[in-house]
């Protein structure tokens, strides 16, 4: 309830509602053309992942909508950061490829990304698909490959979950950040349009960052107290 | 323990609701600041680089965007709801009572 009333009040102010997205007309159509091929592969493989993987427990595909679900609710959350004065919000495919795995958080992140493109008009429709590949594809990748090496020191599952969420977060903004000084390399060099744009993006994505990686984690432990059995790296 | 409980939620529900209208009063008094990263960061770097960026093909005028805001939260809420208590307390109930 509480929850529901802390979105409910923020939703009330939708025009100050801004994502990390890249807006429409800030990519070249040859790069946007490359993003979008890009993330059609790695979706394309992932949806055969997730098939494969709900018809052999399909008990978890209740665990797909909730996680969609969560993945939608977080990514439209713009949150404060004092002193900094910008909001920002968090990226939750970590929390995704926590329950479901790579596919599933791939997937996940595709869906929210779609709906948030074609229903509230965030992110544009021709940076779709560099949007795509650094929030579902590149931060559950980061997400994914921090769990398998996580997983080998036996860490408690507060601590999986938190650097899961942090690392994917800030792997999420280093690849809009690249693509972006990639987008705007003519006359300037790459690397300090990419240095400008990370050195813009830390103070805000720092505690954003940690903020996720508290969610995932806080989540992690609640469910490993409960339904152990709905971590992916438990199965 | 049950009004320890209690002080506790309400006490982050006031927390809550301060921040929250805190945070919608500073937004509607001053219109620079916390901007998201796509304006401050994004929009403002292509920009100095002579890409201004554009409005969305699909933009929502006036009250449609609150509107389909407030709808697709409050429909993705509802289903996180009922799954995380389908998940964690009506299993816990069926494993006790041996069902």
């Amino acid at each position: 309830m509480l929850l529901g009333l802390f979105f409910m009040l923020n939703l009330l102010w939708p025009d100050y509602l801004y994502a990390m997205h890249i807006s429409e007309g800030i990519l070249p159509l040859s790069q946007a053309l490359f993003w979008f091929l890009l993330s059609v592969v790695v979706i394309g493989l992932a949806y055969f992942y997730l098939k494969k993987s709900l018809s052999e427990f399909p008990e978890r595909k209740a665990l797909f909508a909730f996680a969609t679900a969560l993945v939608f609710l977080l990514s439209c959350l713009p949150i404060p950061v004092p002193f900094v004065g910008t909001c920002s919000h968090p990226v939750g495919v970590s929390i995704a490829v926590m329950l479901l795995g790579l596919g599933g958080g791939i997937i996940s992140g595709f869906i929210v990304l779609l709906l948030q493109a074609f229903l509230l008009s965030h992110g544009g429709l021709s940076s779709l698909g560099a949007n795509i590949f650094s929030m579902a594809v590149v931060g559950s990748f980061t997400a994914f490959l921090s769990l398998i090496l996580l997983k080998r020191f036996s860490l408690s599952p507060f601590l999986i979950g938190l650097a899961m969420g942090i690392l994917s977060d800030w792997a999420t903004y280093l690849t809009t950040a690249f693509q972006l000084a990639l987008a705007l390399s003519g006359n300037t060099p790459l690397g300090s349009i990419l240095y400008k744009a990370l050195l813009a993006f830390l103070p805000t994505q720092i505690p954003i960052g940690l903020l996720e990686g508290l969610i995932a984690g806080g989540l992690a432990t609640a469910l490993a107290k409960r339904r152990k059995d709905l971590l992916i790296w438990e199965v | 323990m049950a009004l320890k409980r209690k002080l506790i939620t309400l006490f982050l529900s006031f927390s809550l609701i301060f921040f929250t209208l805190s945070l919608g009063l500073s937004l509607a008094t001053e219109e620079a600041k916390w901007q998201g990263l796509d304006e401050a960061v994004i929009g403002k770097i292509a920009s100095e680089h002579g890409r201004e960026p554009k409005e969305s093909f699909l933009a929502l005028e006036g009250d449609l965007e609150l509107f389909m805001f407030s709808l697709l939260s409050g429909l993705s809420g509802i289903v996180v709801g009922y799954y995380l208590r389908k998940f964690l307390v009506e299993h816990t109930h069926a494993s006790f009572s041996g069902k």
